[in-house]
């Protein structure tokens, strides 16, 4: 039994000998008379993306790290099924506020602005030259005692209104939203003042009377315990109003608005006995309709418009054990298509969405917080490409034809700021190493040459029993054999990959790939790894662990 | 008859629910109270119902309802010193788990029990809770490490 198995089996033991003397069920009061309200429908329009890896010469480590100056980010899109337009360029470089928090990144009129706290204030940042160098903005204070943080800003009337939190309380319980105001460009901001909404902001648009922003209502005329989808409007930032409670917005959480040509779109989640995802299109925007998202249960997160009047909306769907990245498309915001955003470990879930010249760039992470990934679709193109990145992302914008995204923690634990940038390049054939005739007996396969196989992969985190990481530099070698069941494995054993670890047939032998696409090992080769026993999924094998651990031919 | 129907359907899971609700708020007596209340709120929202699991959907509100019970909680335990909260009804073998229970941080507790008794994913956690997925992460897996932590010390059945 497992540690996982024998806390289920106690808690419910628990639970099951709870009180059982039932309160006498309340009185059911008289019935409103409305009927049913919300029905998602159910059309699948499913447009695959392939993964691949893109492969570079030569052995490598398992994990470069630590690098203080620029480094790439290898496409995991596989180069033959991608139009060479479908791709970006990464690079990761280090914000140069170490101690900073990051919340927010916004493009206005070519300036970027970083928001968030830095050395325990509320701060902002500015850069003119597309992210190379960075100024401080001058941050009024509200309160010397008071822990606050920036958040995402908006332009309206030639002001900018940032959206931020103060936080107070034990433990930091109690959040207040509150606002800073700029009128010269983000140079400099008044102290923040309260937010005079009830409720929860998740994202602001312009539209409506200057600025429309959505959230979660505190519970009025709904339900409580239910979530109350709200939409509020404000024609300077300063004063709000909200707009007169919806019915469809019973049971919905708003997350993400977007606006184009009058057209307001607003999408999030809806909850029944399980989450659909949910959007509304509104002109005024007083009166909103519901319309379908093409996907059974899962939930939107955020949603942007281009300069053609297209969105795209972003989130996951779930069977209820597992979860995946999602996007969907619509060309008028009424009929949507469903577009998946394939990654390569479980329980995804895409969480921004940023629209350039070029087209649009997704950001998302595992459910654990981890395994981050960025997703790229040109501009008209009807799929895109994913790649990995190791660090979390937390938000991403659109400079003309450049998107540049803030992450902070890495899995090595390192939560440095970070800003990760994409620039459109003209792709390149990989160049794949020609193998090396075998030394030793070449195993048998009856595979073609070229195609990438999956392998057995471990969680980018491997804890054990008592969650502390697991990973020690017990060392694992042997000869690498090609597997009918694993594809790849160590002579008489099982070995568990990290995570965006792939195999490529290559004549007769098949190549192990790092997740940068890198050829570190081929079946015949003497490995040597870092590595433990572990279990995962039920298997038992070698856990090679990421972050401190290589794999390499061994010593001769 | 949508009344009978409703009592048909929610009925046979007001036993557990309050048996969750007392694991969640580690209080017997506030989770009959707050079960009275996601019962009422069921009722209410039974004409909206258009799932299949009315368990799932019946715990979802009695969760969030505790979870907001917890929140006022925290703001009035720090004037008032609450009652102390009877475990007479604890097994024996059991009260070192039902004291960790009420050790952990009442998100933790309540995220903890979604996902290991429920099943429910982090990221329906978080639509459940309203709270990022991350941070949901976060709670599951530091509830798991002290929980773990109770039950490395006993011996194992």
């Amino acid at each position: 039994m497992t540690s996982d198995d024998r806390l289920r089996a106690e808690l419910e033991a628990l639970e099951q000998s709870a009180p059982s003397d039932l309160p006498p069920r309340p009185s059911l009061p008289r019935r409103r008379p409305w009927g049913r309200i919300w029905a998602p429908a159910a059309v699948t329009v499913a447009i695959g993306v392939l993964v691949g890896v893109v492969a570079t010469e030569g052995y490598g480590y398992l994990r470069s790290g630590g690098s203080p100056g620029p480094s790439s980010i290898s496409s995991s899109a596989s180069p033959s099924a991608l139009p060479a337009e479908n791709r970006l360029t990464w690079s990761v470089t280090p914000f140069p506020d170490t101690g900073a928090l990051l919340v927010a990144i916004s493009a206005v009129d070519g300036r970027l602005i970083v928001t968030g706290n830095g050395d325990g204030r509320p701060a902002a940042w500015l850069s003119d030259d597309g992210g190379a160098s960075w100024q401080p903005a001058d941050v009024g204070l509200s309160g010397s005692d008071l822990t606050e943080s920036m958040g995402p800003l908006i332009e309206v009337d030639g002001r900018l209104i940032s959206i931020g939190h103060r936080v107070t309380g034990e433990n930091d319980a109690d959040s207040t939203q509150v606002t800073w105001a700029s009128s010269d460009g983000g140079m400099s901001w008044t102290p923040a003042r309260l937010l005079d909404v009830a409720g929860v902001v998740s994202r602001i648009t312009s539209g409506g009377p200057g600025l429309v922003a959505v959230g979660t209502a505190d519970s009025d005329s709904g339900v409580p315990g239910v979530p109350l989808g709200a939409v509020w409007m404000s024609p300077d930032g300063d004063t709000w109003t909200r707009a007169p409670a919806d019915p469809t917005f019973e049971g919905a959480s708003l997350r993400g608005v977007a606006e184009n040509n009058g057209l307001l779109i607003a999408v999030g989640l809806v909850l029944g006995d399980r989450i659909l995802p949910g959007a509304w299109t509104s002109r005024d925007p007083l009166v909103w309709e519901p319309v379908s998202l093409p996907t059974e249960v899962g939930a939107a997160s955020d949603v942007v418009a281009d300069a053609r009047g297209a969105f795209v909306a972003v989130g996951y769907e779930t069977d209820g054990s597992t979860t995946r990245p999602m996007a969907w498309r619509s060309s008028d915001g009424l009929v949507w298509q469903q577009v998946p955003l394939e990654g390569e470990a479980p329980d995804m879930t895409a969480e921004r969405v940023a629209s350039g010249t070029h087209g649009f760039v997704a950001i998302g992470s595992s459910s654990s917080g981890y395994q981050p990934f960025v997703w790229y679709a040109a501009a008209g193109a009807d799929h895109g490409s994913t790649q990995n990145v190791d660090r979390r992302l937390l938000d991403v914008v659109a400079l003309d034809d450049t998107f540049i995204a803030i992450g902070d923690c890495g899995p090595s634990g390192d939560c440095s700021p970070t800003l990760i940038t994409g620039r459109a390049s003209t792709p390149t054939s990989p160049t794949v190493p020609s193998p090396t005739p075998p030394e030793t007996p070449a195993p048998t396969s009856t595979l073609s040459d070229g195609p990438l196989i999956s392998i057995p992969t471990q969680a980018p985190f491997v804890r054990d029993q008592n969650g502390v990481l697991f990973c020690n530099e017990a060392l694992l070698s042997g000869r690498l054999v090609a597997h009918p069941q694993w594809g790849i494995a160590v002579e008489g054993g099982l070995v568990f990959w990290p995570n965006g670890y792939v195999g490529r047939i290559a004549g007769d032998r098949i190549e192990l790939l790092d997740d940068k696409g890198r050829v570190v090992a081929r079946t015949g080769d003497q490995i040597e790894a870092g590595g433990g026993q572990a279990t995962i999924n039920g298997l038992d094998g070698f856990a090679v662990c990421p972050g401190v651990s290589r794999v390499q031919p061994a010593e001769p | 008859m949508e009344d009978a129907d409703f009592m048909a359907a929610v009925d046979r899971h007001y036993l557990g629910l309050v048996q969750r609700l007392t694991l969640v708020l580690h209080d017997a007596e506030e989770a009959k109270d707050v079960a009275q209340e996601a019962y009422l709120r069921a009722f209410q929202a039974w004409h909206r119902f258009e799932g299949t699991n009315t368990r799932a959907w019946l715990h979802t509100i009695g969760v969030r309802l505790a979870f907001n019970a917890l929140q006022r909680r925290r703001l009035w335990d720090r004037w008032l010193r609450t009652r102390p909260r009877d475990e007479s009804w604890v097994e024996p073998e059991r009260v070192d788990l039902w004291r960790a229970l009420g050790d952990l941080r009442p998100e933790l507790r309540a995220a903890l029990l979604l996902n290991v008794l429920d099943g429910y994913t982090q990221t329906e956690i978080a639509g459940i809770l309203d709270v990022p997925a991350g941070t949901v992460a976060w709670w599951v897996t530091s509830a798991k490490a002290q929980m773990r932590s109770i039950l490395a010390d006993e011996p194992s059945e």
